[in-house]
């Protein structure tokens, strides 16, 4: 690696933020270096200042950041430092290129795509001639193996896909053939199956154009496949660095063990054969209205499906995970099961019919099905203490003698999800994303229910608090005989607590089984995809 | 467990999280606006001024005067040809007419002194039930002294404004209650429910937001027949401002109850069997609470402008009650204003009160949120 020309130089970069309260320390003394050719990856878990480090190779922090004294960062050797703004417009997009994770928002929605790519090189090369800039952007585009690029030049970023507008991102970063590439998160918000092919893509480019790539993740496995060069860090340092293999097969910090250690692993437990059926679907559907009808021009409502007649069983005590793509209709399935939207077919519950039933006859029901949503930031009342969080669902259904004997529940049910009663009194936004995620499960289980819905109850949070999360719902499904239905893209985690799998797209039912058969043996593409999207980025 | 231990601790310096309640949040980011602070305070001075205002007028602002009529603003003075005096005092004016113009001419006359007095008696009133007769102040001897001058029957402006002021104050902040009352109500029912009745109910916000007001004062006030006490005026005032105004209210909540019904947290509470009620005032209320609070303090101000508005054109407070629009209803004539130019004075006071109550609510607007970004 050593011989290679060194592209970037970075020491002691030191990044504190003015806050209300006072100074908070976000970088401590973070130093790393980038090769030409080489991808490094910056590796942590959310708030460990991996992202900010990268941004002062850009200048891009926000106005209350203090960039330390001793921060020396030097691009082909020499030292950016003293550069002004006016000159890091120059460096920017020229000798580097940045992409964000969010490629929804990162795009300007009222130009089309070819606009803003040209946009990008003309900054730098003032004289381009229109028919050169559009050639340009072409062959760009053709490079980024965007499907017809010949039409898709002229659109707006709304008629894209995901992963396609990452494609469109990744095009303007690369448009004037920077020698650094810095990639936030580049994947994360895309589709398994996306994901692949995105990062696969980058790999190509780098090596085509022999940049130097800075990518920043939390994921390992992208890590292991992707990167040469691996920065491990924690609570705004680097505690670890090495080649890539070496780290994976010779990790010597605890902190990165940790890290590794905490890929979901195991399989379920397998439940007793003869535990009775408590929920039981028979050809679910359900579709929204996406165009009201018109009684004046005969014109029938346009409704579109999201469930297509789906069955399901679920027994005491079991996990059912389903599986799919963002937009398969997952979630809708599950909303659907416990009556927060109208569906058609047969829903059955211990025996009780359940689409037979509007709000107000569901009210019996509601203590015994409870649900965890993905986003803990949404699914918390911000203007309400834990205490009222908690104990909104007893009071609602009169679940406790008195105030005393719903707060000592209050207590238990928190401490059985993880947390110090002391948490009663504050308001969520005083807990991180995994504590919020355990008073959602504690909110849950405080009512004592038989049944939980967990709608990707993982996806928003860290591995190693994913981990956690996974662990504590393995321990409550046991020490209460809890059914969970478990909404899930990410397959690693399926296969670590769920005993069966259905996988769906685009509302239909693809495959279904045991999770070890249908993890091992396959039978649809569309489930290889996903399995190898999951594992294999791995690999 | 050791990796526990490993993720727990953070050496890295940070401020401490504070453990502070809303309200605390608030007010502590609402001080770091000083004009909104210094704007709150004066807000204070204002209503405690209006409520009290009997206590803080030297004068009965109904006693007219034939001596008095029109007499310029009298200056406080503590020195005088004798030296320093501890007291202020003030001279008197005396009044002579050019005998070709008749124009009235104001003659200082330094000779005689009237001292002010404190905490003095006066003329009584009633406050709370109770007939007092204290002052803040008044000029020795049962004289008179008039520092924002008189009006055209000798009555004083000073004590006439202070009283107006609260007259002001009080119809803005009814009108505010009405409007806030039933556009949270008529919002949050239409954002919440959504559908046919959202449809329906906006149909009528816009019918509101439509309505040309003007016309119906005016006509309201034709119609009215001239025996009809100035209170009855007064309350059909603010009740037609108080239904036409709350609708641009409504559609903004409506707006956030659209999105808050959408909110995890509301979907978690009805798997959790909460009921509609239940739902709008633990989930929605409270999450609307402080936009609410930010455009009433922002209506104030266009109601203080509305009732002067109204009031100036003569279609507003009817006297013998005191409004600021309506002692300026005073100086509408051309000829008085050029000759009485003191008869402005409650323009000050109406611009005041109405840039106190922005400031503060462009200070309160920026503090609810303190959860949202830094």
């Amino acid at each position: 690696m050593n011989e290679q020309t060194l592209l970037v130089n970075a020491e002691n970069i030191q990044v504190d933020f003015k806050t209300e309260g006072g100074i908070a320390q976000a970088v401590r003394d973070v130093s790393f270096k980038i090769y030409k050719g080489q991808t490094v990856a910056l590796v942590g878990e959310s708030g460990s200042g991996k992202s900010i480090s990268a941004r002062v190779l850009m200048k891009l922090l926000p106005k209350s950041a203090i960039v330390g004294k001793a921060t020396r960062i030097t691009l082909h050797g020499e030292d950016m430092s003293g550069y002004t703004e006016q000159d890091m417009r120059k460096i920017r997009g020229k000798k580097i290129g940045m992409i964000f994770q969010e490629p929804m928002t990162s795009l300007n929605p009222i130009y089309t795509v070819g606009d803003q790519i040209g946009e990008i090189i003309r900054e730098h090369n003032r004289t381009i001639s229109k028919q050169a800039l559009r050639e340009q952007v072409l062959s760009l585009l053709t490079e980024m193996q965007l499907p017809d690029p010949e039409k898709r030049i002229d659109q707006y970023p709304h008629q894209m896909s995901g992963g396609q507008r990452q494609r469109v991102m990744i095009a303007m970063a690369l448009a004037n053939k920077p020698d650094l590439l810095i990639a936030d998160e580049p994947t994360t918000a895309l589709d398994v199956t996306v994901q692949a092919e995105i990062l696969n893509l980058l790999k190509r480019l780098q090596e085509k154009f022999q940049m130097g790539v800075l990518l920043i993740t939390h994921d390992l496995t992208i890590v292991r496949k992707y990167a040469d060069w691996v920065y491990v860090m924690q609570h705004g340092q680097v505690v670890e660095n090495n080649e890539t293999e070496s780290l994976f097969t010779n990790p010597t910090h605890g902190y990165t063990q940790h890290l590794l250690n905490s890929e979901p692993k195991g399989t379920a437990p397998a439940v007793p054969a003869d535990n009775p059926i408590l929920l039981e679907g028979k050809n679910v559907q359900v579709s929204f209205v996406t165009e009201p009808g018109n009684w004046w021009l005969r014109r029938p409502e346009k409704r579109f499906n999201a469930v297509k007649g789906l069955d399901l069983t679920l027994r005491r005590g079991e996990t059912l995970g389903i599986v799919g793509e963002s937009g398969s209709g997952k979630t809708t399935l599950g909303h659907a099961i416990l009556r927060l939207l109208d569906s058609e077919g047969e829903l059955i519950y211990d025996g009780m019919t359940l689409h037979d039933r509007d709000r107000k006859a569901m009210r019996p029901l509601r203590k015994r099905m409870q649900i965890v949503f993905q986003d803990p930031f949404s699914s918390l009342n911000p203007r309400m203490t834990v205490r009222q969080i908690i104990q909104e669902g007893m009071i609602i259904n009169g679940i406790g003698k008195d105030d005393n004997d719903r707060e000592q529940r209050a207590i238990q049910a928190l401490q059985e999800s993880g947390l110090a009663p002391f948490a009663l009194d504050r308001f969520p936004h005083e807990f991180s994303g995994g504590q919020r995620q355990r008073i959602a499960i504690a909110k849950a289980i405080a009512m004592e229910p038989e049944f939980i819905l967990l709608d990707e109850p993982t996806s928003a949070l860290d591995l190693s608090v994913q981990n956690q999360i996974i662990q504590l719902l393995r321990q409550l499904q046991q020490k209460h005989n809890l059914s969970f239905l478990f909404i899930s893209h990410d397959l690693r985690v399926v296969r670590a607590l769920c005993h069966r799998i259905m996988v769906m797209r685009h509302g239909d039912l693809v495959e279904m089984g045991d999770t070890v058969t249908v993890m091992d043996n396959p039978k649809e593409e569309y489930t290889r995809r996903l399995i190898r999207a999951a594992f294999e980025v791995a690999a | 467990m050791q990796s526990e231990i490993i993720l727990e601790q953070d050496p890295r310096e940070r401020p401490k999280s504070s453990d502070e309640r809303y309200l605390a949040l608030v007010w502590r980011r609402f001080k770091r606006n000083k004009l909104a602070l210094v704007s709150m305070w004066l807000i204070l001075a204002m209503l405690i001024l209006a409520i009290f205002a009997s206590f803080f007028a030297p004068q009965d602002p109904a006693q007219r005067s034939n001596e008095d009529v029109y007499l310029p603003p009298q200056g406080i003075h503590f020195f005088s040809e004798e030296g320093f005096s501890l007291r202020p005092f003030v001279y008197t004016y005396e009044t002579t007419f050019d005998p070709e113009t008749f124009e009235a001419k104001y003659a200082l006359n330094t000779d005689k002194k009237v001292y002010l007095q404190f905490f003095s008696e006066g003329w009584e009133y009633n406050f709370l039930g109770m007939t007092l007769n204290t002052h803040l102040f008044s000029a020795q001897d049962n004289q008179r002294v008039y520092l924002l001058g008189t009006d055209g029957m000798g009555r004083d402006e000073l004590s006439r404004i202070f009283h107006g002021m609260g007259v002001t104050l009080l119809m803005a902040g009814l009108i505010t209650t009405i409007c806030v009352v039933v556009g949270s109500l008529v919002g949050i029912t239409s954002g919440y429910l959504g559908g046919k009745a959202d449809l329906w109910i906006q149909r009528v916000v816009e019918l509101m937001l439509a309505f040309p007001e003007l016309p119906l004062y005016l006509s309201v006030i034709a119609i009215l027949p001239k025996t009809v006490s100035p209170q009855t005026t007064f309350v059909l005032f603010v009740l037609l401002l108080g239904c036409l105004k709350w609708a641009q209210l409504a559609r903004e909540v409506r707006g956030k109850a659209l999105v808050l019904r959408e909110m995890d947290y509301v979907k978690s509470a009805i798997a959790a069997g909460a009921s509609d009620g239940r739902i709008v005032v633990h989930h929605i209320l409270p999450n609307v609470l402080s936009h609410v609070i930010v455009v009433a303090t922002g209506m104030i101000p266009t109601f203080i402008l509305t009732e002067s508005f109204l009031s100036f054109l003569g279609v507003g407070v009817q006297p013998p009650m005191i409004s600021l629009g309506l002692l300026l209803n005073a100086a509408r004539d051309y000829q008085v204003l050029g000759s009485y130019p003191w008869l402005l004075a409650p323009v000050g006071f109406i611009l005041v009160s109405v840039l106190v109550f922005n400031a503060a609510g462009d200070g309160l607007r920026d503090a609810v949120d303190p959860y949202s970004g830094r």
